[in-house]
């Protein structure tokens, strides 16, 4: 008897599998690499702006090690007060520890505090493109809505004298209906016209921005002895009231936060739960077979971008009443483009969403700190940002370079399709 | 869109369908008539308008006696009837189904000759100098009211089919001077003149970059590459520009230097389009996206990093005006389209240059075959991916270009907003151009011309019940109107936006 040993298949040692299991690309691995690629284009941008950096660079056949070095550590401090800003300063925390005294802890606090405050809007706004790219609808005038929902929800704002139970929920509901019909009349132009939703959003965005001075300066908006376009302030009673300002009323955290993470969950329960997000996701994958199985294309086109247009008045809404309390011309900065953006860097995902609010924001505040301790110019954490959602949002690009595999699995993100 | 059978087009059923358009323009006609004789025609009798048909009095008008004139304005309306009789004609009287280069001339030829007596006749020109002209308001809007609505009411009857939209044209051009006497009136002699070839002047200028980024966005889209990021080369060609003339200290051959390398960092943006577009099929719409908050990022960046702490990037360049030898004298548009900045000669020689390459070359043919049936074109040897990166390529020179057209032509400091959102205005354009150079500059100009009416009618904010932030958002209304298919259908490239894949 001759004993047979079965010739074991050969196990790829433990080293090998983790390399293998790391290069199936998955989106931590798409983001880490994101984030080295953004980090290091940021670094080559200070180099070359800074005119100390660029002439050592001139010696670097002579004195390499101290090239590199000076380089390095201008970047270094640069990313880690960006980090310091957006989070939590360590040495603010090690006073807080030896010292725990309110005034010490609204220190600590102060970055996070703001960082998310800026965020609750955009998770919000991102929310709203997401429910539109689910169904392969592009609200890429965004800006408007954001705008319409905040002017309606500035005039109850200013007029009421309610009690904040009343008076916040009508603010919403206010600024989303506004929203939803602004957006509602795009999707109606598309279902019953065919109109490409691209174009009439962001032509209705526009005509919203044309229209706001002259809004800004109605008699009943504009306020008293302001000429140049700021209107009334929103009534205390109509504020999203601070969560924090028991310790420090510089902790300007509010209720909008609480009310995004809300959002973001009724949105995941929308979109993998209800019968409704299910038509939307239909639609989006498949026109012709969400119309065979016999769903009405024109109603779910008009309900999709008027969902998303009632998220994004109410993004709007947050901003007003938590953040900004009056309007003005330049109102809302860009939380309808970068909205587009957080929903691409969620992948359309409501945590997803969520979490790249959340870093849009860190790279907000972080880079406000940064400019002010060492005087780079915070667009640099926007350039780290509009990186970081290019490589996200076309992971091909990246699965190629870094010869990750499984691309085409991430890049099966659901979005618009072409023109028509 | 859903799809929509192709009609047969015989050319019985063309008459029905322009027979019933007939019938819609004249209604227009009759309501644009009817707002003029009710709206401005009711103003007081004691109000009037100066208009000013001159932005400055450096052209002459030669002199013609009185009865010399009345000839050579017999001579002109003969040739104006010559050129545009036979296009108005029924076809069984000899009339031709097209404009054909040869009437077009002839009757812009006439035109000229009849402007010359009449801006004599008006007292314009007597001492060299074009003058004002002060018309009463409510003579003058009604006036143009009758006649609108006298034009609507033989069109309705009628149903003149070829003759209607030459006609809604005029309607428009007439309701919109009534428009301009109307905001313009006053009662006290010395008020402001709304400067009418200022106003068309203007025009040209704000119109620039608007006709490139949408002939930009025609090449591409005709390729079958949507190019949303026209905005994105906007920013990097106004950046770009505006540094290389101010390192170059805005020589004239700096300032040459500026536009090329404004071009090629357009040409640059356009690399990277076209490479996620082609190679790894990306989606166009959010790449194009990414990539125009990519270039406002780093304008951003250069602009707080380098533009605001050098001293070098202080001095704004502007590109010359330059008046051209004899038809800079024609009253009205010899001002308007002859005695410009130069990088409007540029934006129109381009014009014409893109409409020869698109649709009289072989090159062009490719392209457009591309754009259509990517499949039939490789099955005959043409190689789709080529013609794409080609038509992208190119068409980010000229969209660089339109950047420049913010700092280097118009003399403006660079900022990142300085484009304010007009490359996506540039995207919209093009689809009113109905993906058509030609077609492009006539929406673009459209919207240079509330541009500068919105600026010019400043002056008369207190008189205008509209308020001329409604005026500024007229054109994205009508844009809106316009793309909901209300004018006519729209039909993009048939593979406008669809990555090819090879088989």
């Amino acid at each position: 008897m001759t004993a047979v040993t079965a010739q074991r298949p050969r196990q790829p040692s433990r080293f090998m599998a983790i390399i293998s299991k790391a290069r199936e690309a998955n989106i931590v691995v798409l983001s880490v690499i994101s984030l080295l690629i953004a980090g290091a284009f940021g670094a080559v941008l200070i180099i070359l702006t800074t005119p100390s950096l660029l002439t050592s660079w001139e010696s670097f056949f002579s004195h390499p090690g101290a090239t590199i070095a000076s380089s390095a550590k201008l970047v270094w401090w640069a990313y880690e007060s960006l980090f310091q800003g957006a989070v939590v300063s360590f040495h603010d925390l090690s006073t807080w520890i030896g010292n725990p005294t309110k005034a010490n802890l609204a220190t600590v606090l102060g970055p996070l505090s703001s960082t998310l405050t800026y965020a609750s809007p955009l998770i919000v706004a991102g929310l709203g493109l997401s429910v539109g790219f689910r169904g392969s609808l592009f609200d890429i005038g965004g800006q408007g809505q954001v705008i319409a929902g905040a002017g309606a929800a500035l005039i109850v704002g200013f007029s009421l004298h309610t009690s904040p139970l009343l008076q916040v929920p009508l603010e919403m509901v206010v600024a989303m209906l506004v929203g939803a019909l602004l957006a509602g009349a795009c999707g109606a132009l598309k279902a019953y016209t065919g109109a490409h939703e691209v174009i009439t959003t962001m032509m209705s965005s526009r005509i919203i921005l044309a229209l706001l001075p002259w809004f800004l300066g109605l008699g009943f908006i504009a306020r008293a002895g302001f000429h140049d376009g700021a209107s009334k302030t929103v009534n205390p009673e109509g504020q999203l009231p601070l969560l924090l300002g028991h310790i420090s009323p510089s902790l300007t955290l509010n209720l909008g936060f609480p009310i995004a993470i809300a959002t973001v969950f009724l949105v995941q329960w929308f979109f993998n739960r209800s019968k409704t997000g299910f038509r939307i996701f239909m639609v989006g994958q498949s026109r012709e077979a969400a119309r065979t199985a016999g769903i009405n294309i024109k109603q779910v086109t008009i309900l999709t971008l008027a969902l998303a247009g009632a998220l994004l008045g109410m993004a709007g809404m947050l901003e007003l009443t938590g953040i900004e309390q009056f309007m003005s011309t330049n109102f809302g900065g860009s939380y309808g483009i970068d909205a587009i953006a957080v929903a691409l860097v969620g992948r359309n995902k409501p945590w997803g969403v969520f979490a790249a609010a959340v870093f849009f924001g860190m790279m907000q505040q972080g880079g406000q700190i940064m400019e002010a301790t060492t005087g780079i110019s915070q667009s640099l954490a926007i350039v780290i940002q509009a990186v970081v959602a290019f490589c996200i949002a076309t992971p091909f690009f990246v699965c190629d370079i870094f010869k990750l595999r499984g691309g085409e699995r991430l890049a099966a993100l659901e979005t618009s399709a072409g023109w028509a | 869109m859903s799809m929509v059978a192709p009609e047969i087009i015989t050319a019985s059923n063309l008459r029905i369908t322009s027979k019933a358009r007939a019938l819609g323009y004249g209604i227009t006609l009759v309501l644009f008539g009817l707002f003029e004789v009710l709206a401005f025609g009711r103003t007081s009798t004691a109000l009037h308008t100066t208009i000013q048909f001159a932005y400055d009095s450096a052209m002459v008008v030669p002199e013609l006696s009185s009865l010399v004139g009345v000839v050579v304005l017999i001579v002109g309306l003969g040739l104006v009837a010559l050129g545009v009789g036979p296009r108005f004609a029924p076809e069984r009287f000899g009339g031709w189904a097209r404009w054909s280069k040869l009437q077009l001339f002839i009757g812009g030829v006439g035109v000229l000759l009849m402007l010359w007596p009449i801006s004599l006749w008006m007292g314009v020109n007597q001492d060299g100098q074009l003058r004002d002209w002060t018309v009463d308001v409510a003579y003058f809007c009604i006036t143009l009211g009758v006649v609108s609505i006298a034009a609507g009411a033989v069109l309705i009857w009628r149903r003149f089919d070829r003759a209607a939209p030459i006609l809604l044209y005029c309607g428009i051009v007439v309701f919109i001077l009534a428009f301009l006497v109307w905001a313009a009136r006053y009662a006290v002699a010395p008020a402001p003149p709304l400067t009418l070839t200022g106003v068309l002047w203007g025009m040209m200028l704000f119109s620039t970059f608007l006709i490139l980024g949408a002939v930009s966005g025609t090449i591409g889209e005709r390729s079958g590459v949507v190019n949303i990021a026209i905005e994105g080369q906007f920013i990097a060609g106004a950046m770009v520009g505006f540094m290389v003339a101010d390192v170059m200290h805005n020589t004239g051959v700096g300032q040459i230097v500026a536009l090329v390398t404004a071009a090629i960092s357009g040409a640059v943006f356009a690399t990277i389009l076209s490479v996620m577009a082609n190679r790894y099929r990306a989606n166009q719409i959010i790449v194009g996206v990414l990539l125009v908050s990519f270039a406002t990022a780093i304008a951003q960046f250069i602009q707080g990093q380098v533009l605001t702490t050098d001293a070098v990037y202080q001095n704004t360049p502007v590109l010359p005006v330059w008046a051209l030898p004899v038809v800079s004298r024609i009253p009205v548009i010899g001002p308007v389209l002859f005695d410009q900045n130069c990088f409007v000669y540029l934006t129109i020689a381009l014009v014409v240059l893109w409409h020869f390459l698109l649709f009289k070359t072989r090159w062009g043919l490719r392209v457009r075959s591309v754009g259509e049936k990517p499949v039939a074109s490789e099955t005959v040897g043409v190689s789709v991916f080529g013609a794409r990166y080609q038509a992208v390529i190119l068409a980010g020179l000229v969209a660089g270009l339109g950047g420049a057209a913010f700092t280097v032509a118009a003399g403006n400091q660079f900022t990142w907003e300085l484009t304010s959102g007009y490359g996506y205005v540039a995207l919209a354009i093009m689809i009113l151009g109905r993906w058509r150079p030609y077609g492009a500059m006539a929406a673009a100009l459209m919207f240079g011309f509330t541009d500068s009416l919105s600026g010019a009618l400043g002056v008369f904010s207190q008189q205008i019940v509209i308020p001329d932030a409604f005026i500024s958002a007229l054109p994205y209304m009508v844009t809106i109107v316009v793309v909901s298919g209300l004018v006519g259908k729209i039909r993009p490239p048939a593979a406008d936006g669809v990555p090819f894949v090879r088989r």
